[in-house]
């Protein structure tokens, strides 16, 4: 009964695409669609997000998860800090610089003001590790293992619960042309069962296709790919696809991400996997992974103000000190700390036009590519 | 990599160092922007600047420069159009609130020091008997006295600016709102263009595009006068066309008759294009067309010559000798008067909070300047200067610790310490409100997604 309410309120966000909750996350129940159709060409199927939230599991008055209540932000904050007081005259200094230096420079010393995590057993996800520990976190579904410290961290900031108002505008950068992902399945010879598929992310140079209103993503366009400045884009990821259901192992992933005030500020996200739900016309699911924390703080600021934070009651030096607290894993290779995590996200389908002289599957060095040659 | 090259310029000097150094984004050419006469004060003129292009001065040569209303989060400041000024000579000691979410009344650093809004501001001071002319007109101020004005707004000389023609004090490119502070600008003729056209200033010069924003080309192939794209190259380049009756003679402009009736603007004797792969305002997706070029009535002047470009997911970024990219540093107080916090004569407070959470030593290795050589040379734009490394003030004469580092229009630029290898922006639009009022952005001479 949570679940869905929480769904619901999600997938309200993005309309046109309303579907059964329990279909989108489900392994093994999904009914796709026999891959056969049109959309699949050349062994491959080409999928354009079109929207990104956080996965933050909640309920509609927040008991369960929050006991002591929705977290204070940035205004409540700061008139904790700096209450009025008769004759009291506060400089800049001391107020605001001390605040914004706070938020550009956190710090994991203790909180000066409480910012509680979330109690909830439960949480979107993936089981990142393939173990099932103690701190792991049971999905909606029931599955065991669950792996997202996130839900931790972030269950009682109203700017990721369901309903804010900033996940409008999280999921209305999707819109952006720096923004544009694309995912392209390769070798596979069908969508309801392949054992062994490749999935290449890339960005896209297109804006995706819409109904006249511009609300509704519609199947069918082109996205040409971006591979000269959003090589980093790239990943490569080997996948499976059982009943409909497409997963894949992790990869490292960099996910372009521009905000704001012409902000670019993209996020290093470790690990990553893929649980969608894959169909001719849409794939949707979830991404889940390792967040890079310093990655997170920087672009949060960098791409919503102290302003526009505080429309969420999102305190961001409180969030960095309970995400560095529930850290549960560093990249080998930088030693950076990060978080598990999940996105939900949504796809539509989309006709991939690689650059001339390029095929679907570039080798980035990521992971066997047992098809170059195999395409048009 | 090719992206700007101005009319009539030589091949342009890659800066990126090594054997298959690019093409330079740099464009060249020594050209100045055509302007309209207007009258004037008498003692008044019009002086073009490298950077800005044509401005008026005042007499002594000092750049005139208004401050237009501007609405804040939480209400306006600046002057009303044909109101007196709002910039007194009365010191203002607390933050007005108007960036949200900080309340007013918080005392503003530096207090002891800081100085009055006329006196950063210098009104413009009519003689007594002065008469209106033409745009120019006379506003009476609160104490009394005429200032003049310029299409409504009182102006101003800055401070900052030493020589005729500097515009140390503001600038075009900072009239582009949002949450940026209420700016001055330099006040301008207008610029002697057809109606179809309009001039955008952007980091590298003066570049024409048309009014509804798309981007202009020329060609190489092209003669002078004469138009050799024909056949296929009209399936990618339309010919920007001119009314066929009814246009003046202006300096720079001409006609180019392509058919019989079919006219065609040309800029310097360059034919004039838009680019079909254009599909909105502010792309240029036809620079990548070898032989295709940007227009510019004006070009800005060069960076340093060891500084280098770079390609990022953003588009190409200026970088120093060591490929990190470029950073300017934005401020402008929360004041009513709006003072401006991003110069080195200015409060530093505001900058160490973003750069090194309110630590002076952190932000040396956060946000480092870019050290320049004892002997380099700068231009109008980019200058060397000596900061005391303590207190981000202008050092001392002989100070022996002073650094002696790179400014873009007097101000320090920076890289950042986490741009660990180039083609790295990880500070762009870092602090507050996406850098533009108390932060950083990225020096970018292309930006291939406008942030979007």
């Amino acid at each position: 009964m949570k679940n869905k309410m929480c769904f619901l309120a999600a997938t309200a966000l993005v309309s046109g695409v309303g579907t059964g909750v329990g279909l989108i996350l489900g392994a093994g129940t999904a009914t796709a669609a026999e891959g056969t159709g049109s959309f699949l060409q050349n062994r491959s199927i080409g999928y354009v997000m079109t929207s990104e939230l956080k996965a933050i599991y909640d309920t509609p008055d927040g008991k369960m998860e929050c006991p002591n209540g929705i977290n204070d932000g940035p205004r409540e904050q700061f008139k904790i800090l700096f209450p009025e007081i008769p004759g009291k005259k506060y400089t800049l200094q001391e107020t605001q610089l001390e605040r914004e230096g706070e938020i550009w420079f956190p710090s994991t010393s203790p909180d000066k003001v409480p910012y509680h995590e979330s109690q909830s057993k439960i949480a979107f996800g993936l089981n990142l590790d393939g173990k099932i520990g103690a701190n792991d976190y049971t999905s909606p579904e029931g599955e065991k293992g669950i792996d997202n410290n996130l839900q931790r961290a972030w269950g009682c900031t109203a700017n990721y619960r369901s309903n804010s108002y900033n996940l409008f505008a999280f999921d209305n950068w999707r819109k952006y042309a720096y923004n544009i992902v694309v995912l392209e399945l390769t070798d596979v010879d069908s969508l309801v069962n392949d054992d062994d598929v490749t999935v290449t992310s890339y960005r896209g140079l297109d804006k995706p296709m819409t109904d006249a209103t511009g609300a509704k993503y519609l199947p069918g366009g082109t996205q040409r790919l971006d591979m000269r400045w959003g090589k980093q884009f790239i990943s490569k990821f080997k996948g499976k696809i059982k009943d409909g259901v497409l997963t894949t192992e992790g990869a490292d992933y960099i996910m372009p991400s521009a905000g704001n005030g012409s902000s670019f500020a993209d996020i290093r996200y470790y690990k990553t996997q893929w649980r969608l739900t894959v169909m001719p016309e849409r794939a949707e699911g979830l991404m889940a992974g390792y967040i890079d924390i310093q990655d997170w703080n920087s672009a949060s600021n960098q791409q919503r103000s102290t302003h526009h934070q505080a429309y969420g009651q999102s305190a961001t030096p409180s969030s960095y000190r309970l995400m560095m607290k529930n850290a549960d894993y560093k990249d080998p290779k930088s030693g950076d700390d990060a978080i598990s995590m999940a996105l939900r996200v949504k796809f539509t389908q989309v006709f991939v036009k690689h650059p001339e002289g390029n095929v679907a599957a570039i080798d980035t060095g990521t992971a066997p590519n047992k098809t170059a040659g195999d395409r048009d | 990599m090719k992206y700007a090259r101005i009319l009539g310029a030589v091949a342009a000097v890659a800066l990126c160092t090594g054997a298959a150094a690019p093409q330079s984004s740099i464009p060249k050419g020594k050209f100045v922007e055509a302007y309209v006469r207007e009258p004037m004060p008498p003692g008044f003129q019009v002086i073009v600047s490298e950077l800005e292009g044509p401005i008026y001065a005042d007499a002594n040569g000092r750049t005139l420069y208004t401050w237009p209303r501007h609405e804040l989060r939480n209400g306006g400041t600046a002057d009303m159009k044909g109101s007196a000024s709002a910039c007194d000579d009365v010191k203002t000691t607390e933050n007005a609130g108007l960036m949200s979410p900080y309340p007013a009344g918080l005392e503003l650093p530096e207090l002891a020091t800081r100085p009055t809004c006329a006196q950063v501001w210098p009104a413009v001071i009519a003689a007594d008997g002065a008469k209106p002319v033409g745009k120019f007109s006379l506003i009476k101020r609160r104490d009394g006295r005429m200032q003049w004005a310029y299409e409504g707004f009182v102006l101003y000389t800055s401070v900052l600016d030493k020589k005729p023609g500097d515009t140390v004090g503001g600038s075009h490119t900072q009239a582009r709102g949002g949450d940026s502070p209420a700016y001055r600008i330099p006040i301008s003729p207008p610029t002697d263009i057809p109606g179809q056209f309009v001039v955008e200033q952007d980091n590298l010069g003066r570049q024409l595009t048309l009014v509804n924003g798309f981007t202009i080309y020329t060609y190489d192939k092209d003669g002078a006068n004469k138009s050799n794209c024909t056949g296929d190259c009209l399936k990618s380049w339309a010919p920007v066309l001119a009314p066929e009756v009814g246009y003046q003679a202006r300096e720079d402009w001409s006609i180019v008759e392509r058919l019989p009736g079919v006219k065609q603007w040309a800029f310097r004797k360059q034919p004039l294009y838009t680019y079909i792969g254009d599909t909105g305002p502010g792309q240029h997706k036809g620079i990548d067309t070898p032989g295709w070029n940007l227009v510019f009535t004006q070009v800005a002047p060069p960076p340093p010559k060891e500084f280098t470009e770079q390609e990022t997911a953003g588009g190409i970024v200026l970088a120093d000798s060591k490929g990190k990219s470029i950073y300017i540093y934005n401020c402008g107080d929360d004041a009513m008067d709006q003072l401006a916090c991003d110069h080195p004569d200015t409060p530093q407070e505001y900058r160490y909070a973003v750069c090194g959470g309110n630590d002076p030593k952190r932000c040396l290795t956060t946000f480092p300047y870019v050290i320049a050589d004892k002997n380099a040379k700068g231009n109008a734009a980019w200058t060397t200067m000596d900061i005391d490394p303590a207190t981000g003030h202008r050092a001392k004469a002989g100070q022996a610790d002073a650094l002696h580092v790179w400014a873009y229009r007097d101000r320090p630029v920076f890289t950042f310490v986490r741009d660990v290898q180039p083609g790295m922006v990880k500070a762009q639009s870092w602090g507050e409100f996406y850098g533009a009022r108390n932060g950083y952005k990225a020096f970018f001479l292309r930006e291939e997604f406008q942030g979007r």
